[in-house]
């Protein structure tokens, strides 16, 4: 399962586009996006020079858009936006990380509250099942 | 046992903090001390020097035992290995192994059968269940949590065959994640996966 170049386990990175201003952007897709059944996009932590750009910028996606659907979220992600027009999934740790998982009893439940539950709730809402989605109570 | 109790900056650390309650403003311990870094007892704790590859074996290794425990031959097993995740304190030096994974296309009976059966023999093997019951999904998956008792190690297994995706793709998904480890000196984290 691993790519033709990658490590076992983990898809084929593809270089979908690059520029150098600022401190320089890659759009990077792991896995193919053409055969993906789903699609996600990830936009790392901004440096202020690229939510700057992002301002001017049409926003970068990756892959194919999510059209029709559901509608789940928020338009800003790390004070990107995001309704660029096609993505209408937008998983975000605003709207889903909120709500910790119950394991207080747990001597590792430390292990648990770095954004796991939002990890796993993003995953969920990018594979479309909704239902999976662990709500506040 | 704990590989936390056994390091000795632990306990430079717990004099430290037994040394702040007296002096507050003195002592250059604070930025060793986060409310994050505590182990099951409570007390601060500098996280474990480990290499990646020896974190990423023993994530491995822990996930083979529960597919063991869960018992169940037939079906498919995510192929994937173990991850690096940086950790939020200091992302350049410190990292966790995440190691998502599930059990599918096999039939919802058996599926619930192995997460009885790991949930019964996980005590059994040096695993704490820390929590079990339905979570807040509108699926209500049930869940469990079990601490390992030797490793800062935890695992979360989660049955997913209730719902449409439940009943489309019926499986049972584990998860197992680490503590905080400190990368040996030289270690870019940033080229690590």
């Amino acid at each position: 399962m691993a790519g033709p170049d990658g490590e076992p386990g983990l898809p084929q990175a593809y270089l979908l586009g690059f520029d150098t201003k600022g401190l320089g952007h890659a759009i990077i897709a792991n896995g193919s996006p053409d055969t993906a059944d789903n699609t996600a996009v990830y936009v790392p932590r901004t440096e202020s020079q690229l939510a700057k750009a992002a301002g001017d910028d049409p926003v970068p996606y990756i892959g194919r858009p999510f059209l029709g659907g559901h509608k789940w979220g928020v338009q800003y992600y790390d004070g990107v936006p995001y309704s660029a027009g096609y993505i209408q999934t937008i998983p975000s740790d605003e709207a889903f990380g909120a709500h910790r998982m119950h394991v207080n009893t747990s001597g590792h439940s430390g292990y648990w509250d770095e954004g796991s539950v939002s990890l796993e709730n993003q995953g969920a809402v990018v594979v479309g099942k909704y239902g999976d989605v662990k709500e506040d109570n | 046992m704990n590989l936390l109790r056994q390091s000795f900056p632990r306990r430079r650390l717990a004099l430290c903090a037994a040394a702040s309650v007296v002096a507050l403003v003195m002592t250059g311990c604070s930025k060793d001390v986060t409310k994050k870094d505590v182990n099951d007892a409570g007390q601060t704790a500098e996280p474990t020097t480990l290499a990646v590859d020896q974190a990423r074996t023993k994530a491995n290794h822990l996930s083979s035992q529960i597919l063991d425990m869960i018992g169940i031959k037939d079906g498919k097993v995510t192929e994937g290995g173990a991850g690096v995740s940086l950790c939020d304190d200091d992302p350049d030096h410190l990292y966790r192994m995440r190691h998502p994974w599930s059990i599918y296309e096999v039939a919802p009976d058996k599926l619930e059968a192995g997460f009885q059966r790991l949930r019964e023999i996980l005590p059994k093997n040096g695993w704490k269940v820390v929590a079990y019951g339905r979570d807040t999904s509108a699926n209500k998956n049930l869940e469990l949590t079990a601490d390992s008792e030797k490793d800062p190690f935890s695992v979360n297994a989660s049955l997913r065959i209730t719902g449409a995706s439940g009943n489309q793709q019926p499986m049972l998904q584990i998860r197992v994640v680490s503590g905080c480890f400190r990368a040996p000196k030289g270690t870019d984290l940033g080229k690590e996966y």
